[in-house]
């Protein structure tokens, strides 16, 4: 290689003008060839930054620990999500019998009464009949809802398990390179 | 890429220890938006923005500047130090020592454009800065590098006088 033209792209290299390309011919002439005298400390330059290049991971187990964690990490998540779910259907349920059961609680109070005149049942057996029919109603949609929750949980569950093998060796091999 | 990630963890942590779990944890990281990972134009840009950002949190924590920039300094302000330590006993070493003191935006464009080979609208994404700062940043951490070995070749001790010159 022209040594004028190493120096010139020298100049260009400090300056941080350089391409890839260009760069790598520098490399090349400090790593291969014959250096100038006056070159020297270039040449530990490009040496100092081959010698950082090399250095890998010394740990031999690092792979192996990590989808260790990642395994651990991906168990104890899976089944994580459907119970947190299901909690918050429940409380949304529970909270919707609460208030259900305290409007009836509400509607034997004789001060209520007025304010509910033109919903008021006179008929004390007609008004538990009606008490008992939404009641049975509630508790129908609840249990409903918990049959589409139990098959969501076994859905989400499988689905998670079959994206798992293939996250799994997705990822391996993103790591692998 | 764990290679590339683990150099950068360490050349901003300066700890082996502290760069491998600084790299299990962005792997982890990874894991949990793999759903997502698909979205992003470079997948080992996107982990070597979330290493930086990772390693500059941890030194954040530590309330520390990256890898005890500050006695890595002294280490080599001190000179004869710098052959006591085994590691030093190369070029390489040398100028590794001289690229762990330099500011952190120097260390980093170093270390990408230098070590990893990352071309310029690579680093832009990584690092958030734009490609004009980039090249301002490189030259000066170049400069600064060189500047720094000829010093310490022709000023250094006199026990280290000429050292560097023996050993190329």
């Amino acid at each position: 290689m022209d040594q004028k033209k190493i120096r010139a792209l020298l100049v260009k290299f400090y300056n941080g003008e350089t391409k890839r390309e260009e760069e790598e011919i520098l490399s090349q002439f400090f790593l291969s060839g014959e250096v100038p005298a006056d070159l020297q400390d270039d040449k530990a330059y490009f040496l100092g930054l081959q010698g950082e290049s090399s250095i890998e991971i010394p740990d031999q187990d690092f792979e192996e620990r990590l989808f260790e964690t990642l395994q651990q990490r991906s168990n104890s998540k899976a089944p994580g999500r459907p119970k947190m779910f299901y909690l918050r259907i429940t409380g949304i349920a529970a909270a919707f019998l609460i208030a259900a059961g305290s409007y009836f609680i509400l509607m034997r109070d004789d001060d209520l009464k007025g304010f509910s005149d033109q919903y008021a049942i006179e008929d004390p057996h007609r008004a538990y009949e009606e008490a008992k029919n939404t009641l049975l109603l509630v508790s129908g949609v609840m249990s409903t809802g918990q049959e589409d929750l139990q098959m969501l949980s076994k859905f989400d569950n499988a689905k998670d398990e079959l994206s798992l093998f293939s996250r799994f060796y997705e990822t391996k091999e993103m790591i692998s390179k | 890429m764990k290679q590339k990630l683990y150099r950068f963890a360490l050349r901003l942590l300066g700890d082996h220890d502290e760069a491998l779990d600084a790299v299990q944890d962005i792997f982890i990281k990874l894991w949990s938006l793999r759903d997502k990972l698909h979205t992003y134009n470079s997948t080992e840009a996107f982990a070597m923005k979330i290493t930086k950002n990772h390693c500059l949190d941890r030194l954040k924590r530590k309330r520390t500047v990256s890898i005890d920039e500050n006695s890595a300094r002294e280490r080599y302000e001190s000179g004869s130090d710098i052959l006591r330590n085994a590691e030093m006993e190369d070029a390489a070493g040398i100028i590794k020592r001289f690229i762990e003191v330099l500011p952190s935006q120097q260390k980093m464009v170093i270390q990408l454009r230098d070590v990893e080979g990352y071309e310029f609208n690579e680093i832009e994404s990584i690092l958030g800065m734009e490609i004009n700062t980039i090249r301002v940043n490189l030259s000066r951490a170049r400069k600064k590098v060189r500047e720094q070995f000829i010093n310490y070749n022709r000023y250094g001790s006199e026990e280290n006088k000429g050292f560097a010159g023996k050993i190329l």
